[in-house]
C-alpha cells in the first residue's frame, strides 16, 4: 500500500485508510502515542466458552447496571426523611389527600404519580433487583453443581457468595425505605430480630435505630447504606469477580478438543463483545417489559407506615422468602431463665439459620475437599450426574430453602385452596425434614441412571426401524443418525484474515486453529 | 384544622387501641371517642339525609330514645355510633321508631307491615336450624349450636341473607362463605322485620351516605382497625382453623357498616369505638378505592404483594432470561 501517492477517488481514500477504515486510523494513533494496541490485542483475542449457563451471571451483572442507573434516577426525586408533611389536596391519588405523612413516603408516592417516567424507573429497578438476585442464585447453582468452585477458583466463590448477601441485604434496605406498611412491618421485624441476639441485641437495635423503634433516623441510615456503601462494596467485589475470571480464565465442559490446558470458545472480538451486548440489551428488555407492564409494591395503597397499623399477608421479597419462612414455621420456643429471656422462636431461624446456610455456602470448596481429598487443579467441570453426592446434597439444600420459602406463604396457600392454616403450618414442619431427606437419595440415584446414557446427551434420538426376516425374526436396527448428530470431523475453517495478519500471528503463536474453533492456551 | 383534628382523633384511637388491645376494644375504647366531635342536632340544618316519607324527624341534642330500644345499647352510649342514640330519629304516626342516624348514615328498620312475609319465609328457610321462634338450637340438640336469632337488630339479618351467607350451604363448615343470594333483598327486609318483631333491637339495616366520605380518613382508619385481618389491598386472607377473613371487593356499602356494627362470626363488633362518621368513610375506601385499586403500574396481580411478585420475578423474568441465554449460547 502506497501511502504517499495522495488517494483521489473513494476506493482509493479508502485503501489509504487501511482494513479497518477510520477506526483503524484512529486506533493508530492513539496506539502511536499510548502503545496499548498489544494489550488490546490480548483483550480482543480472550476466548470465552460459549455454553449457554455460562451466561447466567451475566444477567446478574447486566440487571446491577439497570439498578445503578435506574437508582441514580430514583435518588433524584426520593427524600430520605422521617419527617412529617401534609400530603397537598390536589394530590392524584384521594385518599392520601392531606394525610399526614413522612418526607420519604410522599417523595415516593410522588414519583409514582407526578414525576415523568418515575413509576416506571421505580418498578424497573424493583424488578431488576429481584431478577439481580434471582440470577446470581441461578448463577451460583450452575457454578455449585458443576464443580466451578474447585481450585484455583475458591477465592472467586467467596467473593460470590458475599456479593450473594451484599445483594439480600441491598435488596431488603431498598425495600425499607419508602417508609410504607408494608416496609415498616418489615423494619419492624429486623428489629426484632436485631433484638433477639444474645447479649449485644437491645445494643445493635439502639445504635441501628438511634433509640428505640421507630425512632425518626432510620430511614436516613438506611438510604445512604443503600446507595452508597453496599452499591460500592458490591462493585468493588463485582471487579474483583471478574478480574479473578480473567486472571484464572474460564472454565469449560469437557468435549472435543477441550483440555485442562487450554480453553476452547469465541475470542472477544468479533463474537463474544457482540452476544453479551445483545444479552444486555435483552436483560434490560426483561426488566423495563415487566417495570412497564407488571404492577410491583404499589406503596400507595398500603399508606403510610405507623408502629400500630399492621396488615395481614405481608411477605418480604422473595430474597428474604426463606427467613420469613423459617420465622413462620419455628416453634414458640423461649425459655426464661436467670432473669434473662432467650427467645429461640426469633434467634434460631432468623440469626443462626441464615449464619449456617451463608457459612456452609462459603466453606464449601473446602468441606467438599475434606471428602474428596482433591487438591488438584480443575478446569473441566465436572457434569452434576458424575459427581452424585455433591449433586445430591445441592439439590437437597436447594429444596429445603424451597420448601421454607413456600412456608413463606402460608396465610396466602392457605386462603387461596381453602385449607386450614394450621394445616398448612404443620405440613410445611413436616416438609421441611421430610423432603431434603426424600430429596438427597432421589437426586442420588437419578445421577447414578443417568451416567449409564451419558453418551447420548444432546443428540436427538434416532429411530428404530423394526425388520421381520423370512423366519419371523424382529430386528429393531437403529436409523441413520439424524443430520448433524453423527459424529463428524469438521473441516478446519480458517480464522478470518481481519482478526489473523501477519503482523499479529508473530505475537499471538499460541492462537490456532483447530477443528474450526478458536483455541487459545492457559 | 380539618387534617389537625383528623389527626388528633386518629392518634386517640390509636394509643385507645395500643393500650387496651383487640378483645376490649368495643367497650374501653369508648372513654377515648365520647367527646370527639360530636355532632348536635343544632348544626345538622344543612341535612342531607332526611326521615322516610310519611314519619316525623325528631332532632335531639339530648339523643333521648325510648327506653325499650336502649337495651344492650345502654353499655355503650357514643353518640352517632350505630345506637339509636344518634341525632337524627324518624317516628311514624303511632310513635315507632323507624328510623335513626345522621348525615352520615341512615339506619331503617324495615316496615313492620312485612313481618308476617317475613315469617313464611323465616319457617320455610331458616327455622330449621335456628327455631321456629328465632331462639336457636341449643347445644343438647344437635350436632351444633345455632344462634338465636332475636334482639340482634334487622342489620345482622339483612347482612347474612344479602351476602348470601345464609341459608348456609353447610351448617356444618367452619365458616358459611359468601355466595350468590338465595333470597333476594325485598325478602331479606321482610324475614328482618319478622325477627325484629319478635323483639325489637338495633342496628336498623344502614344506609351510607358515601357521597360525603373522607377517603383520608377512611385509609387511615382502615390501616388502623381492618388491615391485620383483611390485609391492606382487601383482598382477605386465611385465619386460625379454617377461618378467614373475606375478599372486600365485592361487598356493596350497606354490608361493609353493617359488620363493621355487628361483627359477623370472628370479627369483633366496632360499635364503641368508630363513630357512624368513621364507618361511612371506610365504607366509602372499601367500597371505592379497595374494590377499584387504582393499578396505575400495571397489572395488579390482585394485590398478593411480594408473593406474586416474586412468583412473577422468578417464573417470568429469570426464566426467560435464562431461555435467552440458552438462546444465545451454544448447547454443547
Amino acid at each position: 500500500m502506497t501511502a504517499t501517492a495522495t488517494p483521489r477517488t473513494k476506493r482509493q481514500k479508502k485503501e489509504a485508510a487501511g482494513p479497518y477504515g477510520n477506526v483503524g486510523k484512529t486506533v493508530d494513533v492513539l496506539d502511536e502515542r499510548l502503545g496499548f494496541a498489544k494489550g488490546g490485542r490480548v483483550f480482543m483475542d480472550k476466548i470465552f466458552p460459549d455454553h449457554w449457563s455460562f451466561m447466567l451471571g451475566e444477567i446478574a451483572l447486566y440487571s446491577f447496571v439497570v439498578l445503578l442507573v435506574t437508582g441514580v434516577f430514583l435518588t433524584l426525586y426520593f427524600v430520605p426523611s422521617q419527617r412529617l408533611m401534609t400530603v397537598p389536596m390536589d394530590f392524584p391519588y384521594k385518599p392520601l389527600r392531606g394525610d399526614t405523612v413522612s418526607e420519604a413516603f410522599y417523595s415516593t408516592i410522588n414519583m409514582s404519580f407526578n414525576v415523568r417516567c418515575g413509576l416506571l424507573m421505580r418498578q424497573m429497578h424493583h424488578w431488576a433487583c429481584d431478577i439481580f438476585v434471582a440470577s446470581i442464585v441461578v448463577h451460583m447453582a450452575r457454578v455449585f453443581f458443576t464443580g466451578a468452585f474447585r481450585k484455583p477458583r475458591e477465592a472467586n466463590w467467596l467473593v460470590g457468595v458475599t456479593l450473594l448477601i451484599l445483594a439480600i441485604t441491598n435488596g431488603f434496605l431498598g425495600y425499607s425505605l419508602p417508609d410504607d406498611l408494608v416496609s415498616g412491618t418489615g423494619i419492624r421485624i429486623a428489629d426484632s430480630i436485631m433484638l433477639s441476639i444474645p447479649v449485644i441485641g437491645s445494643y445493635v437495635s439502639f445504635f441501628v435505630f438511634g433509640g428505640t423503634f421507630p425512632g425518626d433516623i432510620v430511614i436516613e441510615r438506611f438510604f445512604i447504606i443503600h446507595v452508597l456503601l453496599v452499591p460500592g462494596a458490591i462493585m468493588g467485589l463485582v471487579g474483583a469477580h471478574l478480574g479473578l475470571l480473567v486472571r484464572q480464565k474460564h472454565t469449560q465442559f469437557p468435549g472435543k478438543g477441550r483440555t485442562e490446558r487450554n480453553v476452547v470458545g469465541s475470542p472477544m472480538f468479533p463474537v463474544f463483545i457482540f452476544k453479551t451486548q445483545g444479552f444486555l440489551f435483552m436483560v434490560l428488555g426483561a426488566c423495563a417489559l415487566l417495570g412497564a407492564l407488571a404492577q410491583i409494591n404499589p406503596v400507595w395503597q398500603f399508606g403510610q407506615y405507623y408502629a400500630a397499623n399492621i396488615s395481614y399477608a405481608v411477605q418480604p421479597d422473595w430474597y428474604m422468602g426463606f427467613l420469613d419462612g423459617l420465622l413462620r414455621v419455628m416453634p414458640a420456643w423461649e425459655f426464661n431463665n436467670f432473669g434473662y429471656t432467650i427467645p429461640l422462636e426469633v434467634t434460631f431461624p432468623a440469626v443462626i439459620f441464615p449464619g449456617i446456610v451463608f457459612n456452609i455456602a462459603m466453606a464449601w470448596p473446602w468441606i467438599e475437599q475434606q471428602f474428596t481429598k482433591d487438591k488438584q487443579m480443575h478446569h473441566l467441570l465436572d457434569r452434576p450426574r458424575d459427581v452424585p453426592h455433591r449433586t445430591a446434597f445441592g439439590v437437597a439444600f436447594f429444596a429445603l430453602l424451597a420448601i421454607l420459602f413456600i412456608a413463606s406463604s402460608t396465610d396466602v396457600l392457605a386462603n387461596f385452596f381453602h385449607v386450614s392454616l394450621n394445616f398448612v403450618l404443620i405440613l410445611m414442619r413436616v416438609l421441611c425434614f421430610v423432603v431434603p431427606v426424600i430429596a438427597y437419595p432421589v437426586t442420588y440415584f437419578i445421577c447414578i441412571e443417568l451416567q449409564g446414557g451419558g453418551s447420548l446427551m444432546g443428540k436427538r434420538k434416532r429411530a428404530n426401524v423394526v425388520v421381520r426376516t423370512e423366519e419371523g425374526e424382529y430386528i429393531a436396527n437403529p436409523s441413520d443418525p439424524r443430520p448433524g448428530d453423527a459424529h463428524e470431523e469438521l473441516d478446519a475453517t480458517p480464522v478470518p484474515t481481519f482478526i489473523i495478519d501477519e503482523a499479529v500471528v508473530v505475537e499471538a503463536e499460541e492462537v490456532v486453529s483447530e477443528g474450526g474453533v478458536k483455541v487459545a492456551a492457559r | 384544622m380539618v387534617t389537625m383534628q383528623k389527626t388528633l382523633k386518629t392518634y386517640a384511637t390509636r394509643v385507645g387501641l395500643g393500650l387496651v388491645g383487640a378483645a376490649a376494644l368495643t367497650t374501653m375504647a369508648t372513654p377515648f371517642l365520647a367527646g370527639a366531635a360530636p355532632v348536635h342536632a343544632a348544626e345538622l340544618g344543612s341535612s342531607h339525609v332526611s326521615c322516610p316519607a310519611g314519619t316525623t324527624a325528631k332532632y335531639d341534642p339530648e339523643y333521648g330514645v325510648p327506653a325499650s330500644l336502649i337495651g344492650e345499647d345502654s353499655k355503650t352510649k357514643t353518640k352517632n355510633a350505630g345506637t339509636a342514640y344518634s341525632s337524627i330519629q324518624c317516628y311514624d304516626a303511632s310513635g315507632q321508631l323507624v328510623a335513626y342516624g345522621n348525615d352520615a348514615i341512615l339506619y331503617k328498620f324495615p316496615a313492620s307491615s312485612l313481618a308476617p312475609l317475613g315469617e313464611k319465609l323465616y319457617q320455610q328457610n331458616c327455622a330449621s336450624c335456628h327455631g321456629t321462634k328465632a331462639d336457636g338450637v341449643l347445644p343438647t340438640y344437635s350436632a351444633g349450636a345455632y344462634p338465636a336469632l332475636r334482639g340482634l337488630g334487622p342489620a345482622t339479618i339483612n347482612f347474612w341473607i344479602t351476602t348470601g351467607r345464609m341459608p348456609a350451604a353447610d351448617p356444618k363448615e367452619v365458616q358459611a362463605a359468601r355466595k350468590q343470594p338465595r333470597l333476594n333483598p325485598f325478602q331479606a327486609n321482610a324475614i328482618a322485620a319478622y325477627v325484629n318483631s319478635l323483639e325489637p333491637a338495633t342496628p336498623g339495616i344502614p344506609s351510607v351516605n358515601v357521597k360525603d366520605a373522607n377517603l383520608t380518613a377512611g385509609q387511615t382508619l382502615y390501616a388502623l382497625n381492618c388491615a391485620a385481618c383483611h390485609t391492606i389491598t382487601g383482598g382477605g386472607d386465611a385465619l386460625a382453623q379454617g377461618t378467614y377473613a373475606p375478599s372486600l371487593h365485592v361487598a356493596t356499602p350497606t354490608q361493609v357498616a353493617e359488620a363493621l356494627r355487628i361483627g359477623p362470626g370472628n370479627m369483633p363488633v366496632f360499635s364503641g369505638n368508630l363513630t357512624d362518621d368513621e364507618v361511612r368513610d371506610i365504607t366509602a375506601y372499601v367500597t371505592e378505592s379497595l374494590a377499584k385499586p387504582t393499578d396505575i403500574g400495571g397489572v395488579g396481580m390482585g394485590g398478593l404483594g411480594p408473593v406474586a411478585e416474586g412468583f412473577i420475578a422468578l417464573a417470568l423474568g429469570i426464566g426467560i432470561l435464562m431461555l435467552v441465554s440458552f438462546w444465545v449460547g451454544e448447547r454443547q
